[in-house]
């Protein structure tokens, strides 16, 4: 199989999951397109490289790294979601997800891009510590400090994503 | 619902982005581009031979070292392209340093300024932010970062040599100066341990004075939110009593007794201690800094004084404000006004001072400015600058209250201007000769 169909045949079976990421990462359906393409190109450059590794690996860190500078060149997008608001009056059967999507978003963009990303990789992707700093490229206890911190944010401006969760406790 | 959750239920949403083909073409595009990079970059090299025959920085000062007075220089800037690292030519007392942005994950770069002229060197493998977890030492001849783990880094910047200082406490994550004592023979140190479930459990914080000699004593330890870096601990004037903030509680410990006592701020509408010097110059009061409701929308925070025993705000003693920034932080006083540093920031003020200590991301910070607070509401600006995250000035410079000249390092000087002029000539008028007989070899048809 040449590199560009084995690369084809890489990108049709692991777009559905790195479109998730993309997406929460970045809140917004068009700057998420752009990052996972971004990211996709990147990896192409590199493919014969990447290829034999961890290709889906390399895909990530170029999001999260791209997601990271993209912020810093563009700073906090505001994205509105009319479509999604006329959605929950619409078809009321789909209002709690529609909803859900919407807080757990705007949460999301409060938080800095490596909290954000922390959260991601820890959450979503259920990396451990040592693997989410190995994706960021940074130290474990930079990893568990913005995890710390993120999660210090979110239980201020989004209390019920945590309601499981117990308050910091006393010593 | 819980946050693995309500993400997993978000992202079920998602549909499948196809952008395979665009990503393709974008990659062959960047071939494309790299291909000409390549060219380019070997022009960059004659472009690079020429800068090395003219002077490499611009001089920035007639003066030499050491003949003005110590002084703030009232202009600083990015330490330049191959700046010079403090162990390879140490610097003396420093005045100010500052952390430069670097972009992408790479955090930031610190940066030294001399104290009686423009000297700069930077602090190469030790990161940190200036003020807050990198610290000048009060009379600016050293300066404290973080370490690896349960260490702390002092480099002396009159001979560039690194001293690690382990603090004796077991299982650190992190580790990180917060303040000098006055006399600079030790530092109030912050260790911080992770709880292996930070749903649940928040991180152990402890603080202590670690003298240079390695002695250690510990002096707080909660897993109540410590106050951010660089706010959270104030050493008083004759080095005896140490306020820290956890959560909304001053707490005030005196290193003779062993005696602590404690208030809370909580009735206080966004109000902490105010920043390492927030022991006003006499040791009678405590200074925080604070904003109210009617203030949000100019952004303006104020000083205000606290009596150190029982919290409650002094009167008949001027309060200083500053307005525009997203955050203040005392760092030293003049003639009885505060000297603060100033940080404008896409953040939000009334995120930025929860005691998470987490709230303002430093790399969110746009521009950093040095003022002293007038009383009312006037202030003089000390040093202005934009792309850094932060700065911080020596104790003793920032008394002294001298503002000099600042001639920060000019990437591009007149002599280099005129280099770079005659390469762009040769790489047009080469391009176009190729261009013209490549024309005349294959004419178009």
């Amino acid at each position: 199989m040449g590199d560009e169909a084995s690369f084809r045949e890489f990108v049709r079976a692991r777009t559905p999951a790195l479109s998730r990421t993309a997406y929460l990462l970045t809140g917004d359906h068009h700057l998420a397109q752009d990052l996972l393409q971004s990211a996709l190109a990147s990896t192409f450059q590199h493919w014969r490289r990447v290829a034999d590794g961890n290709p889906e690996a390399y895909v990530r860190r170029a999001m999260y790294h791209a997601h990271v500078s993209w912020w810093r060149r563009r700073g906090p997008v505001e994205c509105g979601e009319p479509d999604d608001q006329r959605r929950v009056s619409d078809r009321p059967d789909e209002s709690d997800t529609t909803a859900l999507r919407l807080s757990v978003i705007a949460a999301l963009r409060q938080l800095a891009p490596r909290q954000r990303a922390v959260i991601v990789l820890r959450y979503f992707d259920d990396l451990t510590e040592v693997q989410a700093a190995q994706a960021l490229g940074c130290a474990v206890g930079t990893v568990k400090r913005l995890h710390f911190d993120a999660l210090a944010r979110l239980r201020e401006i989004a209390p019920a994503l945590l309601a499981d969760t117990a308050k910091v406790t006393t010593p | 619902m819980i946050l693995r959750d309500a993400l997993t239920t978000v992202a079920d949403e998602v549909p499948r982005y196809e952008v395979v083909e665009a990503a393709i073409a974008a990659a062959r595009r960047d071939r494309r581009r790299t291909a000409i990079g390549s060219i380019l970059a070997a022009a960059s090299v004659l472009a690079l031979l020429l800068f090395a025959l003219v002077p490499l920085a611009a001089p920035a000062r007639p003066v030499p070292a050491g003949q003005l007075p110590p002084g703030v220089p009232d202009r600083i800037g990015p330490a330049g392209i191959f700046p010079t690292d403090v162990t390879d030519a140490p610097l003396g007392p420093a005045a100010v340093v500052f952390t430069e942005h670097r972009g992408l994950l790479q955090g930031g770069r610190l940066v030294l300024v001399g104290a009686g002229d423009d000297t700069y060197r930077i602090v190469n493998d030790n990161q940190g932010e200036a003020g807050r977890t990198a610290l000048l030492s009060p009379d600016g001849t050293r300066i404290a970062t973080t370490g690896t783990a349960n260490a702390i880094t002092v480099v002396d910047l009159r001979t560039g040599t690194h001293q690690s200082i382990t603090i004796p406490v077991t299982d650190v994550d992190e580790a990180a100066p917060t303040a000098w004592l006055p006399d600079g023979s030790g530092l109030i140190v912050r260790t911080t341990t992770y709880s292996h479930d930070p749903t649940t459990q928040g991180p152990l914080t402890r603080l202590g004075v670690l003298g240079l000699d390695g002695r250690y004593q510990e002096f707080a330890s909660a897993t109540w939110p410590l106050g951010p870096d660089g706010w959270a601990v104030a050493v008083s004037p004759d080095g005896q009593r140490i306020a820290y903030q956890y959560s909304d509680f001053i707490t005030v410990f005196d290193r003779r007794t062993l005696a602590k006592h404690s208030f809370s701020l909580a009735e206080r509408f966004y109000s902490a201690l105010a920043g390492r010097a927030a022991w006003s110059p006499d040791g009678r009061s405590l200074a925080i800094v604070q904003i109210v409701f009617d203030d949000l929308a100019a952004k303006r925070w104020r000083i205000g004084l606290l009596d150190p025993q029982s919290g409650a705000l002094q009167d008949g003693i001027p309060s200083w404000s500053l307005a525009g920034m997203t955050i203040i932080r005392l760092t030293a006083w003049h003639d009885g006004n505060p000297v603060v540093v100033g940080y404008d920031a896409d953040a939000s003020p009334t995120g930025t001072l929860s005691y998470s200590r987490t709230i303002m991301p430093m790399e969110t910070v746009r521009r950093v400015g040095l003022y002293e607070l007038l009383p009312g509401t006037a202030a003089r600006t000390l040093v202005q600058a934009s792309g850094l995250t932060s700065l911080d000035v020596a104790d003793q410079v920032a008394a002294n209250g001298a503002v000099r000249p600042g001639h920060p390092p000019q990437i591009v000087t007149p002599a280099r201007a005129v280099a770079l002029t005659a390469v762009a000539v040769l790489l047009i008028g080469g391009g176009a000769l190729r261009y013209l007989r490549r024309r005349r070899v294959h004419p178009p048809r």
